[in-house]
């Protein structure tokens, strides 16, 4: 209860902020005057084919959307030869830029960006995505695949994700937002779920249980002994088995026995405990099981 | 307050809310805006790409078709069909008709959108396996009971001449030619997804999605069966599961309110319920106190088949709600609180599958478990809130409090008189089931500062896990971490970022966890279960698990990325990670990860684009364990360490070159990661670890520990014969190559046996290969 009541500080330096501020004032666009969106594929020929077929083209007041009233922009062209203001989101800075795009996008998962860790680290939406040069076939990215996008800051997770047991995100199969909302500052690790086990457990529905035999560490994080991001060792495991299991698993007998390269199967004293799946030969229901038999994860 | 509560608070401020008025019209322009038609003609799009292939492989390894298929023959990569004509539509196909295929479907129909996608994943675990039983019906393996009935009517004879004779020398020659008779399997895993989205209101304040997933997940994959220390048999896991979803969500915007629900149904139901895989060694029902060391000296006993439960069926149900409420100084403070339920209740399966175990229980009668199912429950209640603000300028302040409640309210099922242990024997061992929970509390506050061409932010951090049945209440860890990052100019930007932290625990109960699957505890059998004051010196706790012991973490993070020019970019970047288990002298105590990349990207002009990544990582781990024997030692002796070392290369690059300017373009790229692992051991002379290897040429290292290297090499030289048409040729080649602790015997691929000392292991191959594809294709646009 102590820890819910913790629940109560933002909820109530929210509402007493409420109180104390004037309401936020609703900035009305500045109207444009009657424009053609041919007059700006004159100049931007690029830009505004590239736009064709997505949503942003299908908008009520076109290029003047973001960009702003264009008029005095194209008369000064015309006029004098030189451009004329407009808005320009190449020259925003990053706040700027996603208080433009969050004026229609302050919906659904977008919602939640104010006070992330990527709006506060001076990312913007531009930073990942395109309205006018997009490669991916959803989201308009800037680059084919999500991966590629977040690999330009999370180098290590790139090199992770090269290893040989890993999801099938290079594969394309699954992405970086299968389990991650790049916009979702709720969330620790911006996982899309309400914990780390619920995000793994959405796809692998057959260890969600509840078990008659359970695996406490199981239960509290797959993390504990999985790295989803790639591994060396089969099953993205954190670790190899057994050692991997001696982590916690120090009982007498085998658990605690030091296995090395004279138990290997080059080795002069070869066990099925260090070979092959190692422990989880025999404790195959390392996540849980069912069977009255199985209180060691064995049936 | 109560769960209740919380959820009658946020369903009353939402109904206030949404009470207040009806919602604003939408602005409209006051200026007449553009006629949709001078974007252009409607849009539409049709393309293909497609091809003729050819591949080569050295060996059957699954691994090089683990996630994809590479087909031999046509191929149809990519295909879209989009438009906006009457309505807009945009459906695309990629890898058809292949098994890793995926087929999207997007459609808005007025107020309606559509999304719905087909995708089906492979996972291809090995080939050709080799193994002596066959699929015989849902979920049942069989091996001929002639040759069950040859092998254990051998070992019967042996058995009685002497006893010493059963061992790996005389089973392996009784089953080999038995093995090398059989014929090969793959095992391979296939999901199977579809999923629609129906957005009911698309284009108004209100949204309203209605969802469906269904999932299909059939084939095999490598399981642990076995009947004991010195008969393992690996087996195909027969898996037939399919899961479905059905989701709404609805949002409500209002200015600045929003308000969000969601209810999702979940439904999990696997076809095999438990698997069941014959003994090689016997065809009769047998029990001694010893049958679970057999086939050896000790005993030639067991049942004559085994049987493993295998993923019950379970549902889960979960609803939230939420509100975000924008208002002055750019703040905005929301919440969203979820509940969740959990349900499991299968048929349980008996005891055991051996009739000769009689006593206590009939072992072979459901009617002898003490309940027929679990009757599970878990029930999970999340609640997340964000505040953040902009009191001055440049001064973001941002709160976060997150809380995940997972209750196990599964009853508690006592099994007084024991269980079988791997089908062979009756233990009688009381025992219960655990059903574990937690509660995780997670607190962040922050305060960011931009002054310009330099912002900082600092905060602090608590997580607080709280855990039923473990050896502590609970563990608080404190994290204070800053940030900085620096634009000096326009192709300047440096990111610092620094975080030191550390955990501790209260509430120690050592043996807890041990202590609670026994209705009857005797003396810890774990060293992790001792107490204390007995293995640790100086009144510390140094053999408490890693997950609660003591810790201090640091992280630190670098990264430069310069774009001079706006042609060439180069990024460095530094990691690295320490955890520190400052007490702790057994289980793990030190895990430590460090990376550093750099990258560099070059654009002269418009047709030449190079690049090039180089990322150094560094991995280390120490833990200590304790050797026992049938109690657990208290001599440091018998101690022994394991310090593991990966040190990981990760090499990629490309280019692409225009040749002649919109018409022929060379595309070059490349992979290589090289993993080089290390098992560094020690034990002290004279412990029983040592003792133990003194004629079979001591403490040995493992300096393959993981040793991996793939690579891929692809090159694509394509022409735009016109606007619309591409042609492409093109090859790539791969290359893989592992030496590991578990497989170290591995030669080319091949396992030189499948029966190995106490195991027959299926020893499907999914380890070297060497992969020379060429492809010739076309892309069309229309």
């Amino acid at each position: 209860m102590k820890g819910l009541r913790l629940a109560l500080i933002p909820v109530a330096l929210g509402l007493l902020w409420v109180v104390v501020m004037d309401q936020a004032q609703a900035q009305k666009d500045a109207a444009p005057a009657s424009f053609s969106v041919n007059d700006c594929r004159m100049c931007h020929e690029k830009p505004v084919t590239g736009m064709a077929g997505t949503p942003h083209a299908r908008l009520e007041m076109k290029c003047a959307s973001c960009h702003g009233d264009p008029t005095e922009h194209m008369k000064s062209e015309v006029e004098k030869g030189e451009l004329g203001p407009i808005v320009s989101i190449k020259k925003m800075k990053a706040d700027e830029v996603n208080q433009t795009c969050l004026a229609c996008h302050d919906k659904a998962r977008q919602s939640n960006w104010g006070g992330g860790v990527h709006e506060r680290r001076g990312l913007s939406c531009v930073s990942c995505h395109s309205v006018h040069d997009f490669h991916s076939t959803q989201a308009q990215l800037k680059t084919s695949r999500d991966s590629e996008t977040c690999f330009t800051c999370h180098t290590q997770i790139r090199a992770k994700g090269m290893r040989v047991s890993h999801h099938p995100v290079r594969e394309g199969a699954l992405n970086c937002a299968s389990c991650h909302d790049p916009h979702d500052g709720t969330k620790p690790k911006m996982i899309s779920a309400e914990s780390v086990n619920e995000k793994c457990l959405s796809c692998h529905t057959e260890k969600r249980g509840p078990f008659l035999w359970e695996h406490a560490p199981v239960r509290e994080s797959c993390l504990n002994c999985h790295d989803p991001h790639g591994s060396n060792h089969e099953k993205l495991l954190a670790a190899k088995q057994p050692y991997l299991c001696q982590r916690c698993h120090l009982n007498t007998r085998h658990p605690g026995t030091l296995y090395d390269g004279t138990n290997t199967l080059a080795g002069r004293s070869v066990t099925n405990r260090a070979v092959e799946h190692a422990c989880k030969n025999c404790h195959q229901n390392v996540h849980g099981g069912n069977a009255p038999s199985g209180p060691y994860l064995g049936r | 307050m109560t769960r209740t509560r919380w959820l009658i608070f946020f369903l009353g401020l939402a109904v206030s809310a949404a009470a207040e008025e009806p919602p604003a019209k939408p602005d409209s322009p006051a200026s007449p805006a553009p006629a949709a038609s001078e974007m252009g003609p409607a849009f539409s799009l049709r393309r293909i790409d497609f091809g003729v292939q050819g591949v080569e492989t050295d060996t059957n390894s699954s691994r090089f078709r683990e996630y994809r298929d590479v087909p031999t023959g046509i191929f149809i990569p990519f295909a879209r069909f989009a438009g906006d004509e009457r309505f807009r539509y945009d459906v695309t196909a990629e890898n058809v008709p292949q098994s890793a295929a995926r087929y999207r479907v997007l459609a808005e129909l007025g107020s309606i959108g559509l999304r719905a996608e087909v995708i089906k994943i492979p996972h291809r675990f090995g080939n050709s396996g080799v193994t002596l039983l066959e699929d015989t019906g849902p979920g049942v393996l069989s091996i001929s009971p002639t040759l069950r009935q040859t092998f254990q009517g051998a070992i019967e004879q042996q058995f009685a001449a002497n006893r010493a004779g059963v061992n790996y020398t005389f089973l392996s020659s009784l089953v080999n030619p038995s093995l090398s008779a059989e014929s090969p399997i793959d095992l391979a895993l296939l999901r199977e997804r579809g999923q629609v989205e129906v957005r009911l209101t698309r284009d108004k304040p209100y949204d309203i999605r209605l969802s469906y997933f269904q999932e299909h997940r059939r084939g095999t994959r490598a399981a642990g069966t076995s009947f004991g220390f010195g008969n393992v048999v690996e087996s195909p896991e027969p898996i037939d599961y399919r899961t479905r979803d059905f989701g709404a969500t609805a949002e409500w915007t209002r200015k600045s309110l929003l308000l969000r629900g969601s209810f999702h149904y979940n439904d999990f139901a696997n076809k095999n319920p438990f698997e069941q895989f014959d003994n090689p060694f016997r065809a009769t029902d047998s029990t001694d106190p010893s049958a679970y060391t057999a086939p050896a000296s000790g005993s030639i006993g067991g049942p004559a088949f085994g049987r493993e439960s295998l993923p019950p069926d379970n549902k889960s149900v979960t609803g939230s709600v939420g509100f975000l409420y924008k208002f002055a100084k750019r703040s905005r403070l929301s919440a969203d609180a979820t509940l969740g339920q959990w349900t499991q209740n299968d048929a349980f399966m008996p005891f055991s599958t051996n009739t000769a175990i009689t006593t206590p229980v009939r072992a072979t009668d459901v009617s002898s478990l003490p309940a027929r199912s679990l009757d599970g429950k878990i029930r999970t209640f999340s609640f997340s809130s964000l505040f953040t603000t902009r009191p001055a300028d440049h001064l973001t302040l941002t709160a976060r409090f997150r809380r995940y409640d997972l209750r196990n309210d599964t009853p508690r099922i006592a099994f007084p008189l024991g269980y079988v242990r791997f089908d062979a024997v009756w233990e009688d061992i009381p025992r219960v089931s655990v059903p574990y929970g937690n509660t995780t509390d997670a607190f962040t506050a922050s305060a960011a500062y931009d002054f310009g061409t330099v912002s900082l932010e600092g905060g602090y951090r608590y997580d607080k896990w709280e855990r039923t049945f473990r050896e502590t209440e609970s563990t608080g860890q404190n994290v204070g971490f800053v940030k900085a990052d620096l634009r000096p100019s326009d192709w300047i930007v440096v990111r610092g970022s620094f975080e030191k932290g550390s955990r501790d625990f209260s509430g120690l109960e050592i043996e807890k966890s041990e202590d609670a699957s026994f209705l009857n505890p005797g003396p810890p059998s774990n060293l992790l279960a001792v107490p204390s004051a007995t293995v640790c010196p100086g009144g510390t706790v140094c053999n408490l698990r890693f997950d609660q012991s003591k810790k201090d973490l640091d992280r630190y993070g670098a990264f430069v990325e310069l774009s001079p020019g706006g042609k060439a970019s180069l990024t460095f970047s530094y990691v690295k990670g320490k955890d520190r288990y400052t007490e702790s002298l057994f289980g793990l105590i030190r895990a430590d990860n460090e990376a550093i990349t750099a990258e560099a990207d070059y654009t002269p002009h418009e047709r030449v684009n190079v690049f090039a990544f180089y990322t150094r990582e560094n991995i280390s781990t120490l833990q200590r364990g304790r050797q026992s024997a049938a109690t657990v030692s208290v001599n440091p002796l018998d101690d022994w360490t394991s310090e593991i070392k990966d040190k990981v290369d990760s090499i990629g690059g490309g280019a692409t070159f225009g040749l002649v300017k919109e018409k022929v373009e060379l595309t070059l790229n490349g992979n290589y990661q090289r993993v080089d692992g290390n098992n560094h051991f020690t034990s002290p002379v004279g412990g029983a670890p040592e003792v133990a290897r003194r004629t079979t040429g001591g403490i040995t290292d493992i300096p393959f520990f993981d040793d991996t290297n793939l690579y891929t090499l692809s090159a694509e030289l394509s022409y735009h014969v016109t606007k619309g048409l591409r042609l492409g040729l093109g090859g790539w080649y791969e290359q893989y190559k592992l030496r590991d602790l578990n497989s170290n015997d591995i030669t080319e691929g091949v396992l030189l046996t499948n029966y190995v000392p106490g195991s027959f292991f299926l020893a499907a191959n999914d380890h070297d290969f060497k992969a020379h594809v060429l492809y010739v294709r076309a892309s069309y646009l229309w």
